[in-house]
C-alpha cells in the first residue's frame, strides 16, 4: 500500500532553501512530524512477530523485501498504550542512524515546507523526560511535533514502562 | 591496483599455501615418517618460494631459501639419510622462512639468519670432502617429483627468475642459482639425416590460446625426428604491467630437415593454424643459415638446455591448462607461458622439447586437478549465496501458494514443485560447499606459534591437533586465528608449569595441549585443552576483589570463579610479558566470539588442567531447521540441536522441589522447559509436543511446545542488522508466509529461563 500525498506549501517570505519537508502522521488526534529525508517509505500495517522480553513500545519485528526490521509503536512510545493494529494502520519505514525501523502510526496526513525560523524548540515538558520531541511547527490550527526518531526508538519503552508502572 | 602488485599478492597468498605445505611435511618427518615423497614435497614447496622471491626481487628470501633448498637436496639424494637429518632445525628454517615472507610482504626489512645458515651448511658436510653438491631441481623426466607444484605464480616466478639469470649473467649463474635441471643430452638429432632443409616462422595469432590452441600442439604436429632446432621468440611480448595472459605472443622458427613436402607442412598445420599464421621457406640460405643455430646452444650448452627443460615442463603444463579449458565455464591458464615477459628469445633443442610429452599424458588427471581450481573473491560468492537465500525463501512461499489451490490443479504442479525444491537444495549445498573449508588452515598456524612460545618460556610442549579436517564456512575460518592464538598463549603461559615444578608435582616433564575440532549441535566446537596446574582461583578472586569487580562479602562458587578469566582487566601472570598478561587476552577473545554468535567457556581443575571450549556456528547463512508453533508464534530449531521428539502426555514430568519441571528420558532426569513461558509466547499454549535438544556441552534439555509444524531449510538473517541481540535467539528467518521466525538459540534461551527467576533490571528500577 502506498499513499498519494498532497502538497501544501506554508505560506511564507522564508527563501525555499531555509525550509525542512516535512512528513506529517496522526496518532489518535496528535499530529506528529520528521524529516521527508528519513522516510524510506509508507506501507500498510503487516502482522509483526513479536520478540520475548522486548521493551513494550517494540511491536515485533517483520519482513521488508528479505529485510528484517523492528517495528515501534508510537502510541506506546508517547505512553498512550498500545495501538490497536488494523488494515488502516500505517508503518512509516524511516532510517534511523544506521538502521531501519518501521513507526507504527494511525495514519500519514501530508507533506508540508516548513521554514526553519517556524520551528521552536520543545517546552521542557515533564511528560516528555526522554526527550522524544524535538522541536515544535504551528501549522494551520495543527501543533505538530516533531520527533526524534534515535530517541523513540532507543528510550520511548523505557519510559512508557515507567509510566504505566506509575500509574498502576 | 597495478598488475604487477597483483602478481605479488598472488605470489604471497601462495607462498601462505606453500609455507603450510612445508611445515606440515617437516612436521610429518619429523615425527618419524621417512616416506621420501614428504621431502620431495617440502623441497618443492621451498623451490617455488624461492623461485617467486626472485621474480619479485626479495633477495634476502631467495637467499636464504637456496641455501634451506640445498641442505633439503642432499635428503632427497640421499647424501643424508632421513633419519639422521636434522628437522628440528628444518622447522625453525621454515618459521624463519615465513618471517621473510611476511617482510618481504610489507617491505619491512628483513632479519638476517647467520646462526641458522650456518646450521644448514653443516648439512650433508661429510667430514673427508666437502661435497659442492649443486642443488639440482627436479628435472622434467622426473615428473613425480614435480606434478605437485602449483601452475601459479610460483611457477611463473621460477621461470622469470631463470629467465633472467640467464640474460643477465650467461652460464655460470644458472648453476650458482640452482635453476640447472638435469642437462637434457641428445643433442639434435635430425641435423645429419638426409632431406631438404626447410625454415618454418610460426606466428600465432594473439587469440591463439582462446581458440584453445597451444603451441605444443602446433609443434607436436611435426614429424620429431625431423627437427633440428626450435627458437621460441618473445621479444613481442609486452612488459608485465600491461600483459594480458589470455594474449599469445610468442612466435617460433623452427628449423627441419625433412623430405615432407611444402602440401604436407601446410596438411599439418591445417587443423591448427590460419595459412597467414606461418611461413615455409626451402630457401637455399636455410642451409647455411641452419649451423648458426645449432651453434648458438653449442656455446652454452647446459644454460639452453636447462631452458629447454623448463620450458618444455611449462609447455606441458599449459598444455594440460588447456585441456581443462576445454571443459566449460573454465579459464584457460596460458598465464605461465605469455609471462615470458623479459626473454628476447630462447633456444630449445629438440630432444628436451620431446622428453617431457609421455609423462604428461601419464599425469593429465593429476594437472588437470590443478588447473580446474580457481581464485574467486569472497564477495562474489557472498553475492551468490544470498541470492540462493532468496530463491530458497521464493521456493517455499510458491509451495504454500500449490498447497492452497484446488486439487487437480495442486497434483499437476505437484512434480515441478518437488524437483524445484529438490534443486533448490542442492544449489544451496553447492554453494555452501565453495564457501567450507577444513580448520587445518588455521591450525596448521599453531604448532610454530607453541614451538617459539616453548622456546621463550622455557617449557616443553608437545601439541596435539585433532579434527583438523572439519569443515566450516571460510568467514568463520578467518576470525578462528585471533581467539585460537589467545587460547594456546593463555594455556602455555597460564595453564602449563616448568619442567621441574611438572616433575616435582608427578606429572611428565612435557606438557600436553590439545587442539581439538568437531561438529556438535551445528555448531563447530573448538577445545583447547592443557594438563597444566589449572586456574588458580584463590588469586583470581583475589585479584577481582582488589579490581573491585567482586564485592569484597560476595560468594562465588568455583565454576563462577573459573569465569572471571574472561573479566576484563584481569590479568594473574605474576611477570608481565610478552606472551599474556596485560590483561587484554580473554576478555577480547571472548567479545569477538561472541560478536559471531559464539560462546567461549573454560572448566578448570585445580592442579590437573584447564579446558577452554570455543562454540561457533559453522555458517551464518543458512541452516536447517525444525518450524515449531508455540500460542500464537511460531519458532525454528536447529535440527542439528534436536535429538528427538515425543509427545508429552506420553513422558512423566516431575516437578523438583523448587519448581524446576523434570522429565525422565532414557533414564536420565533432563530439565524441561516450556517454551511459551521461557519466550513470552502471545496467546493461549496448549503442550503437547516435547523436543529433547542438546547444548553445546552436550547436556540434554526438554523444551515443551504445542505443535511441529514441519522441517525446513532456514535462510539466517540477522536481528542485529536493524535491531540487536535478541534473548533465546540467534537470529531470525523469513517463512513460507513471509513471515519472520526467530531461529532459537537452547543456550542462551537456558540462560534466559535461568534469569527469568530473578525480576528484570527494569522491574527493578520501577520499584525505585
Amino acid at each position: 500500500m502506498s499513499l498519494q500525498l498532497g502538497e501544501k506549501h506554508f505560506s511564507s517570505a522564508q527563501p525555499e532553501s531555509a525550509a525542512r519537508r516535512i512528513v506529517t502522521f496522526k496518532v489518535g488526534d496528535r499530529t506528529f512530524g520528521i524529516d521527508v529525508g528519513m522516510v524510506r517509505e509508507i506501507k500498510g500495517w503487516q502482522a509483526t512477530t513479536p520478540l520475548p522480553h522486548a521493551a513494550p513500545h517494540v511491536r515485533g519485528v517483520l519482513n521488508l523485501r528479505g529485510v528484517i526490521l523492528a517495528v515501534y509503536d508510537l502510541r506506546t512510545a508517547i505512553g498512550l498504550g498500545a495501538t490497536e493494529a488494523t488494515a488502516t494502520h500505517v508503518i512509516v519505514v524511516v532510517d534511523v542512524e544506521d538502521k531501519t525501523a518501521g513507526l507504527l502510526v494511525d495514519s500519514v496526513s501530508d507533506i508540508v515546507d516548513v521554514p526553519v525560523s517556524a520551528v521552536r524548540p520543545a517546552p521542557d515538558l515533564e511528560r516528555d523526560e526522554h526527550g522524544l520531541i524535538e522541536g515544535l511547527v504551528l501549522l494551520d490550527t495543527d501543533i505538530v511535533a516533531l520527533l526524534d526518531l534515535a530517541a523513540v526508538i532507543r528510550d520511548g519503552g523505557a519510559e512508557a514502562q515507567i509510566k504505566t508502572s506509575r500509574a498502576a | 591496483m597495478d598488475p604487477l602488485a597483483e602478481l605479488k599478492q598472488t605470489f604471497f597468498q601462495e607462498c601462505e599455501e606453500l609455507l603450510g605445505a612445508l611445515e606440515l611435511k617437516l612436521q610429518a618427518l619429523d615425527e618419524g615418517s621417512t616416506d621420501p615423497e614428504d621431502v620431495n614435497a617440502a623441497f618443492r614447496a621451498i623451490h617455488s618460494i624461492k623461485g617467486g622471491a626472485g621474480a619479485f626481487g626479495c633477495t634476502e628470501l631467495v637467499g636464504f631459501a637456496h641455501v634451506f633448498e640445498a641442505s633439503l637436496d642432499h635428503l632427497r639424494s640421499g647424501r643424508v639419510a632421513i633419519e639422521d637429518a636434522p628437522f628440528t632445525l628444518f622447522l625453525r628454517c621454515a618459521d624463519a622462512v615465513a618471517d621473510l615472507v611476511s617482510a618481504a610482504r610489507n617491505d619491512e626489512p628483513a632479519t638476517e639468519r647467520p646462526d641458522l645458515l650456518a646450521a644448514l651448511e653443516q648439512v650433508g658436510k661429510e667430514p673427508q670432502a666437502p661435497v659442492a653438491a649443486p642443488p639440482s631441481a627436479p628435472a622434467p623426466a622426473t615428473p613425480a617429483a614435480d606434478n605437485d607444484a602449483p601452475i601459479g605464480i610460483a611457477a611463473l616466478g621460477n621461470l622469470l627468475a631463470m629467465v633472467e639469470a640467464k640474460t643477465a649473467a650467461p652460464a655460470p649463474a644458472a648453476s650458482d642459482d640452482g635453476w640447472d635441471d638435469e642437462p637434457a643430452t641428445a643433442p639434435a638429432p635430425a641435423a645429419g639425416k638426409p632431406g631438404r632443409d626447410v625454415q618454418l616462422r610460426i606466428t600465432p595469432e594473439q587469440d591463439l590460446f582462446r581458440r584453445v590452441i597451444e603451441p605444443r600442439v602446433v609443434l607436436g604436429s611435426l614429424p620429431a625426428d625431423d627437427i633440428v632446432s626450435i627458437r621460441c621468440d618473445l621479444s613481442h611480448v609486452p612488459p608485465l604491467e600491461s600483459l594480458d595472459v589470455s594474449d599469445c605472443w610468442m612466435r617460433f622458427d623452427v628449423a627441419l630437415r625433412t623430405e615432407l613436402s611444402v602440401e604436407d607442412l601446410h596438411g599439418r598445420f591445417d587443423f591448427s593454424l590460419a595459412n597467414e599464421e606461418f611461413e615455409i621457406n626451402f630457401a637455399e640460405a636455410a642451409v647455411i643459415e641452419a649451423p648458426r643455430v645449432v651453434e648458438a646452444p653449442a656455446a652454452e650448452p647446459e644454460v639452453s638446455s636447462a631452458v629447454a627443460a623448463d620450458l618444455s615442463a611449462i609447455l606441458a603444463k599449459l598444455g594440460a591448462a588447456t585441456e581443462a579449458a576445454k571443459e566449460p565455464d573454465i579459464q584457460p591458464e596460458p598465464a605461465p607461458v605469455a609471462a615470458l615477459a623479459p626473454v628476447a628469445a630462447v633456444e630449445a633443442p629438440v630432444a628436451a622439447r620431446a622428453a617431457p610429452r609421455a609423462p604428461v599424458a601419464a599425469d593429465t588427471s593429476a594437472r588437470q586437478r590443478q588447473a580446474v581450481s580457481v581464485r574467486v573473491d569472497l564477495d562474489r560468492i557472498d553475492k551468490l549465496m544470498n541470492l540462493v537465500g532468496e530463491i530458497v525463501i521464493t521456493q517455499s512461499m510458491l509451495v504454500e501458494c500449490v498447497r492452497s489451490l484446488p486439487y487437480d490443479v495442486h497434483a499437476k504442479t505437484a512434480e515441478g514443485m518437488l524437483t524445484l525444491s529438490r534443486q533448490t537444495r542442492e544449489l544451496q549445498d553447492h554453494v555452501m560447499a565453495v564457501r567450507a573449508q577444513p580448520v587445518k588452515a588455521v591450525f596448521q598456524r599453531m604448532p610454530r606459534l607453541v614451538r617459539e612460545l616453548a622456546q621463550t618460556l622455557g617449557k616443553e610442549v608437545r601439541l596435539v591437533l585433532e579434527g583438523e579436517n572439519t569443515e566450516v564456512d571460510k568467514t568463520i575460518i578467518e576470525e578462528l586465528a585471533d581467539p585460537l592464538t589467545h587460547m594456546i598463549r593463555n594455556s602455555m603461559d597460564h595453564g602449563l608449569e616448568t619442567p621441574d615444578e611438572r616433575v616435582a608435582a608427578g606429572k611428565p616433564r612435557e606438557g600436553v595441549i590439545k587442539l581439538i575440532a568437531e561438529h556438535r549441535a551445528g555448531r563447530i566446537v573448538i577445545s583447547v585443552t592443557d594438563d597444566g596446574r589449572g586456574i588458580g582461583r584463590d588469586r583470581l578472586l583475589a585479584k577481582a576483589r582488589s579490581r573491585g569487580l567482586v564485592g569484597s562479602d560476595e560468594k562465588l562458587a568455583p565454576e563462577e570463579i573459573d569465569q572471571l578469566i574472561f573479566a576484563a582487566g584481569l590479568s594473574t601472570a605474576e611477570v608481565i610479558s610478552d606472551v599474556s598478561g596485560r590483561g587484554v587476552g580473554m576478555d577480547v577473545v571472548r567479545r569477538n566470539v561472541e560478536s559471531l554468535g559464539g560462546r567461549i567457556s573454560v572448566d578448570s581443575e585445580p592442579g590437573r588442567g584447564c579446558k577452554f571450549t570455543l562454540a561457533l556456528p559453522l555458517t551464518l547463512a543458512v541452516l536447517e531447521g525444525m518450524v515449531i508453533r508455540c500460542g500464537d508464534d511460531r519458532y525454528v530449531i536447529p535440527i542439528a540441536s534436536v535429538i528427538e521428539t515425543q509427545h508429552l502426555a506420553s513422558t512423566p514430568i516431575e516437578r523438583l522441589p523448587f519448581g524446576q519441571e523434570v522429565l525422565r528420558w532414557r533414564g536420565e532426569v533432563t530439565p524441561l522447559y516450556r517454551l511459551g513461558d521461557v519466550m513470552g509466547s502471545m496467546g493461549q499454549t496448549h503442550e503437547n509436543i516435547v523436543i529433547i535438544a542438546e547444548t553445546e556441552r552436550g547436556n540434554n534439555v526438554g523444551i515443551a511446545v504445542d505443535e511441529i509444524v514441519g522441517q525446513q531449510q532456514v535462510v539466517v538473517k540477522s536481528l542485529e542488522a536493524n535491531y540487536g541481540a535478541v534473548n533465546g535467539a540467534s537470529a531470525a528467518t523469513i517463512l513460507g508466509d513471509g513471515l519472520v521466525a526467530l531461529i532459537l538459540d537452547i543456550d542462551s534461551m537456558l540462560r534466559l529461563a535461568a534469569s527469568g527467576s530473578r525480576p528484570p533490571q527494569s522491574d527493578l528500577k520501577m520499584a525505585g
